[in-house]
């Protein structure tokens, strides 16, 4: 059915009406048209819009768009948007869309027009003729009324509409359902569009959550990240950060549930993100921030008054304090930036009350409690200072604020506040009870030892022990902490008589005032005054020969000139460690050691004259006599002259105080030592030309002194001619003497006996044989013990030697061997069989190799079933044996094939290949490990290889604890001699003298552990003792080191060891004892000796409390009462 | 310093998810956890093992080597010297490297090298020993003989003999004598499923100066390794765990820092001059090759202290020429009543001056970035980067 009234239906009007009517339909259709094209433009863009978000949240969901991306893409969305509503919607709106243009959509659109309202248009408008106007004006009737009738509904083309939107419902449809079904995907979606500058982490099957994220921290200061991750856990963690230097990828360790990764001291900004699994962090700023740094630290230590020691400085970034309590310290610091505070504090140490041990500043736990805090003056923007009095360890913290706040790191050092431990005295010589006749002088040789400086050194002498008085004093300037000074005592000058006696010590003090009257001083020795000699009770370790007291002065000397040595090459620009002012301390140390050593030679040579000036009792006769004369006096006369000099020169060294003066002083020191060392081994071997050239040596002129020639002449012609008779009565003697071997022991007369006191070694060799020096174990390598086979026969070959004819007098000649010239046989097995012969000179040779500096892999050969032994009478003797000869103990171990053979000798390298040979000479003293057979005692600890052992002597070695193992087997030991030496390893043989210290077995280890309780309790009992020692102001003495002893008693005990506990208890025991008698002497004074008063005079003492005083004493009391009031 | 912040940007996710993400990591964190507590080994007992000897005997029961020492053991490979803690092994196994049944010989006579042989023979082995390590490495050696102490149920104790060489009697055979062929332990603090990784150390170095030699000194055992460059980096592998100094050695200095165990301020706690007095005259009195022996550097305690010992010798040696010679060393030290002992002696380097060579000796340069550092179980590769600096007189 159509629309379009008939044409007889219109109703015609006037032509105005009719335009009018057709304006409006007109004007009706164009707004309809417009909105449909605003609503085509709105369907089109929201279909479009539809679709860009769902592409790209979907996408984003998936292929988690980085920031750019998303920032971009939403940025074209919104352009694209904006644009496609300015052209699709607003351009609609604002189209100037004019009546024909209208007429003509309208035509198109709505069938049945008929192009009648578009020429209604155009005839309105044309200028037309009557006629036409009349056309027109029908035309117009015709459109008017058809408009009326129809209506200018939609323009029609729905599908221009339709279609989008369509898709703008269905993508809407779309973007709803995805919003709802998924609404953790659309969620995050949004979130990462909806401000896409701004981190959202993207849908990941992992979530990290990282600590501590941005961060500001201080410069040197580390930071831990942590990136603890949720939902699925990845593998590894990666953390990728960008400083100045450039961007890194570091894998993260994973601790604790979370990936974690330190940045350690950091100085620069860093950005930093975690890759871990599909999640990626956004990036971190980590801000760093400058800080104050104290670059210099400046110590000034001033002493005590008493100590009379100048101030030390010190700077750098050491910052330690050691000082003796009651040090003024004063700290300066400087600071690379400008500050505006700086603190200072201290932190005692726990539980410290009196200083502690003084062997390692542990300020670990200090007591952060009781901390002392002192707010530095500040001098100028970098530096401040402050001043502190030393009194307690512990550790003190500088801490500076910058002008931002920010704190410097904390600088902490230790302070370790030192006692001032008594001085320590010991009388050298002689060291013991003596008697003397009454016209002698008794020299006394005292050392004394302080660890700041010696002021005080007394002679003290009583009567009774009880009241002492001192006999003679002398006073030091500060910082000698070592000095031996030498005193007389002079029986007639004290009126003594035959048959008294004195006692006598020594006291030393440091400058402080000690209530302890024992410290410092020495044991108390007794003096008894002799009638003759016969009565003289001389030890017999006074009776050291005349010879090994000279070798042990030769000894003396060398190694005085072996430090002497080491200053004339002294260095300040060497690299050591220590500061100007260590070094400084170091080279007063050395040559304070210098000083020491010459004034002991010196002092020695002195008493060893005097022991010998005597004329001793000899059956060698008044040849012997001579000889050893001539010897005293060219001692004598060194002991003024050339030891004198060098004593000098060595003091003056010590004032030179570094540089050329110090090296040459040295130098000149030198030269002075060595003649006297080769003086000193002339006269030992010295046959008397040589003994007549040094008697008539002409001395130089020394100190100002001339010597009267004329008397050396004489004084040298006497004695040549005493020595001539001497070699006479050599003779008879020896025969006399050899024939004592064959006498038996009991028919020993008195001669006989004096003859052989004469001739007995001395307490020097014994004292060489208990010398225990530091044990060179560290330089032996671990040997292999587990070839247990032994050999079962031993063919031993005696030889004898024809000597050189210089065997005995060989210059000593040291075998210095560096790394380079040392080397290794190393023999898997044993082919070569060389030729061994014996020696014929003595050992002459010392070597000295220099340790290796790789391992080795020693084989253990095969040994064959017979060991053969080269064996002769011994060329050495012990006391010839000098540390010049004696080999250096090393680290180098061989399996020797083709290199053992030809002259048997001692040397530094232990052998496992048991091609060892007895020999003829002593052996060394150097540790020596390997395989052996028997051989000669010394100082090894290899493997013994032997079945039997048959005693062949050697050296007297001293006990001591070695690591080789106890092994299995027995030997079949038919040695007759008194072996020393246990090691506590080795094979058992027979029965021998007291064994080793070492290692409890379990049952004992048991029994110690309840003794280390019991030794608690004593302990415990000492320390409460030694409290109210302290509170009540009595003596302590040793009582605080016998604590101490017996605190270590305790330790080793628990611990299974008992080393050296008799020591220990008599050390422990004579301080307690001594602690008693003080205690004793102090009780009896304060004693109240009322009760020894009469009854009766008690009564009247404790009645008179009743009475009235005195009139005349009034006053007085009054007086007294008042002050005792008043003085609270 | 570290510290911990919360991140203020967590995405705001769907509730549902996070409960499961939640219950989820409840689970992951909680069970391995109870898993754990209950396969947790127990650590205050010995080590326990079984020993295999070549009869086809064994023994189970708590391993040790007497005084808990440990092993001493020469790398034939590396040819170094190990102290290896039986701690560190899970096994040992003792290879014969050489048996035969050898014939008692004498020689002919004296300057002779012919052998008579007497007829009589006895059996002789010689044994590799392969330590092998939870990380399935095996190091392959021979050993100082020790003596391997098994407690067996009921407290009986046996005593076996780990050896390089075994030899028989006259009349024995080689199958007459047995030895310990394995050793095996448990519970050394490796699970089977997790396998330690070797220790091994890499540090990258920025020197002012050309670097000499690099080395890795381990505390607990007193042993020193050699790195090697490689490339960059100064590396070293197959190291036992513990706690490492690094020693750099360059042409004027050394840069190191002696670690101190309660070190917690990092720095070499001082000696007092009595000690430093007594050590120096210990070292004197040593008598040693060189002239001059002093302690340039050291940290530690009377119970433990090392130090590092500078040696010099002016002339005077079997060397034609060479005028000083000096080396350094690292000796390790601990004090008996009044006396130092020394323990150890290792060797850094050396060099030999002749006539007209300058000879300053080196500059110590105290680095703390070089101390204390830890290799461990949990932590075994340590990668470390440091810059030396040279420090002038005064400087911090």
């Amino acid at each position: 059915m159509s629309d379009i009234p008939p044409k007889d239906a219109l109703k015609p009007g006037t032509p105005s009406e009719n335009y009018a009517a057709l304006e409006d339909w007109i004007a009706s259709f164009r707004r309809r048209w417009r909105g449909a094209m605003c609503l085509r433009g709105i369907m089109v863009l929201a279909a479009a819009s539809g679709l860009v978000c769902l592409i790209l949240f979907a996408g984003d969901n998936v292929a988690r768009f980085p920031a750019w991306v998303r920032t971009s893409s939403l940025a074209a969305s919104v352009i694209m948007f904006a644009c496609g509503a300015a052209v699709l919607v607003v351009k609609p709106l604002i189209l100037k869309l004019n009546n024909e243009i209208v007429a003509a959509r309208a035509e198109k659109l709505i069938p049945g027009l008929e192009n009648s309202v578009i020429n209604a248009v155009q005839f309105h408008k044309a200028g037309l003729s009557a006629l036409e106007r009349d056309l027109a004006d029908a035309q117009l009737s015709e459109a008017a009324a058809r408009a009326r009738e129809i209506r200018p509904r939609n323009p029609g083309d729905w599908r221009a509409i339709r279609k989008p939107g369509l898709a703008a419902l269905v993508l809407s449809a779309t973007f709803l359902a995805y919003a709802i079904l998924l609404p953790r995907a659309f969620g995050n979606a949004w979130a990462r569009f909806w401000m896409p500058w701004k981190y959202v982490p993207p849908l990941t099957d992992t979530r990290l959550e990282i600590t501590p994220g941005d961060a500001e921290i201080l410069i040197a200061e580390s930071l831990l990240v942590e990136a603890a991750p949720r939902g699925v856990i990845p593998e590894q963690a990666t953390i990728v950060f960008k400083d100045q230097r450039g961007e890194k990828r570091e894998k993260m360790a994973f601790e604790g549930g979370a990936f974690v990764f330190q940045f350690a001291a950091l100085a620069s900004d860093v950005r930093y993100r975690v890759e871990a699994g599909d999640a990626v962090s956004r990036n971190y700023t980590i801000k760093v921030k400058p800080r104050p740094f104290i670059e210099s630290l400046k110590i000034l230590c001033e002493f005590p008054d008493y100590l009379g020691l100048p101030p030390i400085e010190q700077e750098g970034r050491g910052g330690d304090i050691q000082a003796v309590t009651g040090t003024k310290v004063s700290l300066s610091i400087r600071s690379d930036s400008p500050i505006r505070a700086a603190v200072w504090r201290f932190f005692p140490e726990r539980g410290a009350g009196d200083p502690g041990s003084p062997d390692v500043a542990d300020a670990s736990a200090p007591a952060t409690d009781n901390a002392e805090e002192i707010l530095m003056e500040l001098a100028g923007e970098r530096e401040a200072s402050c001043r502190f009095e030393l009194r307690r360890n512990g550790a003190y913290q500088i801490e500076a604020t910058g002008k931002a706040g920010t704190p410097s790191p904390p600088l902490i050092h230790s302070v370790l506040a030192l006692p001032d431990n008594p001085p320590r005295c010991e009388i050298v010589l002689p060291g013991r009870d003596a008697s003397i006749p009454p016209d002698q002088k008794f020299p006394v040789h005292a050392r004394a030892t302080d660890d700041y400086g010696v002021r005080t050194v007394e002679l003290l002498l009583s009567d009774d022990g009880k009241q002492w008085r001192v006999g003679d004093s002398r006073s030091f300037p500060p910082g000698g902490r070592a000095l031996t000074e030498a005193f007389e005592i002079d029986p007639a000058s004290l009126g003594l008589e035959i048959g008294q006696n004195i006692l006598y010590c020594v006291r030393t003090g440091d400058g402080l005032e000690r209530q302890d009257e024992n410290a410092g001083r020495s044991i108390v020795y007794r003096l008894s005054i002799a009638s003759d000699k016969a009565d003289q009770k001389i030890s017999d370790s006074d009776m050291e020969s005349l010879e090994t007291g000279i070798r042990r002065l030769i000894k003396k000397q060398t190694e005085a000139q072996d430090k002497a040595l080491i200053l004339s090459k002294w260095s300040e620009k060497d690299g050591a460690e220590t500061d100007a002012a260590g070094k400084q301390e170091l080279l007063a140390d050395r040559c304070a050691a210098v000083v020491l050593e010459q004034s002991s030679v010196r002092d020695e040579t002195r008493a060893l004259v005097q022991r010998h000036a005597p004329a001793s009792e000899s059956a060698k006769g008044a040849a012997l006599e001579a000889r050893k004369s001539a010897m005293i006096q060219v001692l004598a006369g060194m002991a003024d002259g050339e030891m004198e000099d060098a004593w000098r020169k060595a003091d003056a060294l010590r004032k030179t105080g570094g540089g050329d003066a110090t090296r040459n002083a040295a130098g000149e020191l030198m030269a002075v030592q060595k003649t006297i060392i080769e003086k000193l081994k002339a006269l030992l071997g010295a046959e008397e030309d040589a003994l007549a050239s040094l008697l008539a040596a002409k001395k130089e002129e020394i100190g100002g002194e001339t010597v009267d020639r004329d008397a050396a002449r004489k004084l040298a012609e006497e004695l040549l001619q005493k020595i001539a008779e001497y070699k006479e009565e050599q003779k008879k003697t020896f025969e006399a003497t050899r024939a004592l071997e064959k006498k038996p022991v009991e028919d020993f007369t008195e001669a006989d006996l004096a003859a052989i006191k004469e001739a007995q070694q001395t307490e020097a060799k014994w004292a060489k044989y208990f010398e225990e020096k530091v044990t060179d174990f560290s330089k032996l390598p671990p040997q292999d013990f587990a070839d247990s086979a032994v050999a079962k026969e031993l063919f031993e070959i005696w030889c004898e030697v024809k000597l050189a004819e210089d065997a005995f007098t060989r210059k000593t000649v040291e075998m210095a061997v560096p790394h380079e010239q040392s080397g290794l046989e190393l023999a898997e097995s044993l082919e070569t069989n060389l030729e061994k012969w014996l020696m014929d000179v003595k050992d002459f040779q010392k070597w000295n190799m220099e340790e290796p500096t790789q391992d080795y892999d020693v084989p253990i050969v095969d040994l064959p079933d017979e060991l053969e032994d080269l064996i002769g009478e011994l060329l050495d003797s012990e006391e010839s044996m000098t540390e010049d000869l004696e080999d250096v103990t090393s680290g180098w171990m061989d399996s020797i094939d083709k290199g053992a053979g030809w002259g048997t000798m001692d040397g530094p390298i232990s052998n496992m290949s048991a091609q060892g040979k007895t020999g003829n000479l002593l052996p060394n003293q150097q540790e020596i490990g390997g395989r052996s057979g028997e051989g000669r005692s010394g100082k090894s600890s290899g493997q013994f290889v032997e079945e039997t052992a048959t005693g062949k002597g050697g050296r007297d070695t001293p006990t001591r604890l070695t690591p080789d193992p106890f092994e299995e087997g027995r030997v079949q030991d038919t040695s007759t001699d008194p072996v020393s030496g246990s090691t506590g390893g080795g094979r058992a043989s027979g029965d021998g003298q007291e064994g080793l210290r070492g290692p409890a077995p379990p049952q004992v280890a048991e029994q110690l552990v309840r003794l280390a309780q019991k030794q608690a309790e004593i302990v415990n009992k000492a320390e409460s003792l030694d409290h109210g020692l302290k509170v009540y102001r009595y003596p302590r003495g040793g009582l605080p080191q016998a604590i101490g002893e017996m605190r270590q008693t305790e330790e080793d005990m628990k611990a299974g060891r008992l080393r050296d506990y008799s020591r220990t208890q008599k050390v422990v025991l004579g301080n307690l004892r001594e602690v008693k008698d003080a205690v004793e002497r102090q009780k009896s004074v304060n004693r109240d000796t009322g009760s020894a008063l009469p009854k009766q005079m008690r009564t009247e003492i404790v009645n008179s409390l009743s009475e009235k005083a005195p009139e005349k004493y009034k006053d007085m009391l009054g007086d007294y009462y008042k002050a005792l009031t008043e003085s609270r | 310093m570290n510290r911990r912040m919360r991140n203020e940007n967590t995405a705001p996710f769907a509730t549902s998810g996070m409960i499961i993400g939640f219950i989820a990591l409840f689970a992951f964190v909680l069970l391995p956890a109870v898993a754990d507590e209950e396969q947790s080994p127990e650590t205050d007992h010995p080590l326990i093992g079984k020993v295999t000897m070549s009869n086809g005997e064994t023994l189970t029961g708590g391993i040790s080597i007497s005084g808990e020492n440990p092993l001493v053991f020469y790398d034939i490979e590396r040819k170094k010297r190990l102290l290896v803690p039986l701690a560190d092994l899970s096994g040992l196994r003792a290879v014969v490297e050489r048996e035969e049944m050898a014939e008692k010989w004498v020689w002919k006579e004296e300057g002779f090298h012919e052998k008579i042989m007497t007829g009589e023979k006895y059996p002789v082995r010689t044994f590799f020993l392969d330590l092998l390590y939870p990380d399935g490495r095996k190091v392959r050696g021979h050993v100082i003989s020790a003596t391997l102490y098994v407690e067996v149920e009921g407290g009986e104790r046996q005593k076996l003999k780990l050896v390089r060489k075994q030899t028989g009697e006259v009349g024995q055979e080689l199958k007459d004598l047995a030895y310990v062929s394995a050793v095996d332990f448990e519970g050394n603090g490796a699970k089977p499923e997790t396998p330690a990784t070797p220790g091994s150390a890499s540090i990258r170095i920025k020197s002012p100066e050309k670097i000499l030699k690099v080395w890795l000194l381990q505390y607990e055992q007193d042993q020193i390794f050699e790195a090697a460059l490689q490339g960059e980096i100064y590396a070293a592998a197959n190291l036992p765990y513990g706690t490492y100094d690094a020693i750099v050695e360059t042409e004027s200095s050394f840069f190191l820092q002696f670690w101190k165990p309660d070190g917690s301020r990092g720095k070499a706690a001082a000696l007092a001059p009595v000690n430093m007095a007594g050590l120096e005259e210990m070292l004197k009195q040593v008598g040693d090759f060189f002239q001059t022996q002093r302690v340039v550097h050291w940290a530690g305690s009377p119970e433990k202290m090392r130090g590092l010992i500078l040696s010099e010798r002016l002339g005077d040696t079997t060397l034609p020429g060479a005028e000083l010679i000096r080396r350094y060393d690292v000796f390790v030290f601990h004090k008996v009543e009044t006396e130092w002992k020394i323990d150890r002696r290792l060797f850094l380097s050396r060099n030999v001056f002749y006539k007209g060579e300058s000879s300053p000796a080196r500059k110590i340069n105290p680095t703390r970035e070089l101390s204390g550092l830890k290799i461990t179980g949990e932590n075994p590769k340590l990668e470390i980067e440091v810059s030396l600096i040279i420090r002038r007189e005064g400087q911090p």
